[in-house]
């Protein structure tokens, strides 16, 4: 029941309609669902123009998009495919952990703050991707960084510190860069 | 005065049973998902494209061959980008009418593949729900009257 080797078959299916060469092929993503959740925000952060176009241009085409905004999905495809790409070469022990933790936690974000934290520090390092949550009220700690997670089912280890990126004037914030343990 | 608690016995195994329920529901949970907490409060976009029965995350099955499989490979593997049964909505009758597939739309022309290469197979009709798979532009089913 649980997990038998997959069996993709090469050979029986084929495509009996393909697309005509005029059509550039692009590969599918390979992650499945706890690594996108993990990676969505990096993804927004490198994406967000091809994601806004692809939107737009569904929105403008009701009921024929899937024809007529073929090359922004390409775009978006590509885009998302080099995100977690480059996240795997750099970063790929974080990402495993912040995921796995995820895929335990019915891939609610807020269970898993501290393995959060240590991802959004190496993919800032590595790849300079932030993560942000758009529209958060000015005043407010976002809740991403909050020390205190209401729902989570664990309280969040005192010793685990949340990483803030150094913001646009290059003036470090005390609390950013610091090393969690 | 001495508590008499063999008057309490039987509410003690009654409570007991209520933990051995408990107990043996967690472990079957956790035997379906493959050693992982079963997920729960799964939204339409959490499920993805069920088809009638009560599938989760159609793409991660797609992708690993079970239910709770993820991998992070940025490539998908080689068949993903032909094993999503894509159904046509089909009606019941008294003659079978074959279901025709749609692999891929081409620009604006739908091809179909029929099945008129295939020998034809004795006809059972059958009842079942009209199941619409994502956006289908207009299509034809064909009708075979078979004897």
């Amino acid at each position: 029941m649980a997990s038998r080797i997959p069996q993709f078959n090469q050979q029986v299916l084929y495509d009996t309609t393909p697309l005509p060469d005029s059509i550039p092929k692009v590969k599918e993503l390979g992650a499945s669902s706890a690594p996108l959740m993990s990676a969505a925000y990096f993804i927004g952060a490198r994406c967000r123009d091809y994601n806004d176009d692809f939107m737009q241009c569904k929105n403008e085409n009701p009921g024929k998009g899937e024809f007529e905004c073929l090359k922004e999905g390409r775009r978006v495809t590509r885009c998302a495919r080099s995100v977690i790409a480059d996240i795997n070469k750099s970063c790929l022990e974080e990402f495993r952990k912040h995921w796995t933790c995820l895929e335990d936690n019915n891939q609610q974000l807020w269970q898993c703050r501290p393995a959060e934290w240590k991802l959004n520090k190496c993919v800032f390092e590595n790849l300079g991707l932030k993560k942000e949550i758009p529209d958060q009220p000015p005043n407010v700690t976002p809740v991403h960084l909050r020390k205190q997670m209401i729902y989570a089912h664990w309280p969040i280890p005192r010793s685990a510190e949340p990483f803030v990126p150094p913001t646009q004037t290059g003036d470090k914030a005390p609390a950013a860069a610091s090393s969690s343990s | 005065m001495p508590v008499p608690f063999e008057a309490l016995i039987p509410y003690a195994i009654i409570v007991t049973m209520f933990g051995v329920t408990g107990a043996g529901l967690s472990a079957i949970k956790t035997a379906q998902n493959g050693g992982k907490k079963a997920r729960w409060s799964l939204d339409t976009w959490d499920r993805r494209l069920t088809i009638g029965a009560f599938i989760v995350m159609d793409r991660d099955r797609r992708l690993t061959g079970w239910l709770r499989g993820q991998t992070d490979a940025a490539d998908a593997p080689y068949g993903f980008e032909y094993n999503n049964p894509w159904r046509v909505g089909y009606f019941t009758g008294r003659t079978v009418k074959r279901i025709i597939e749609r692999t891929r739309l081409t620009n604006d022309i739908t091809t179909t593949r029929t099945d008129d290469h295939l020998p034809l197979r004795s006809t059972i009709s059958i009842r079942r729900p009209i199941i619409f798979g994502p956006y289908q532009p207009c299509g034809k089913t064909e009708r075979l009257d078979t004897g």
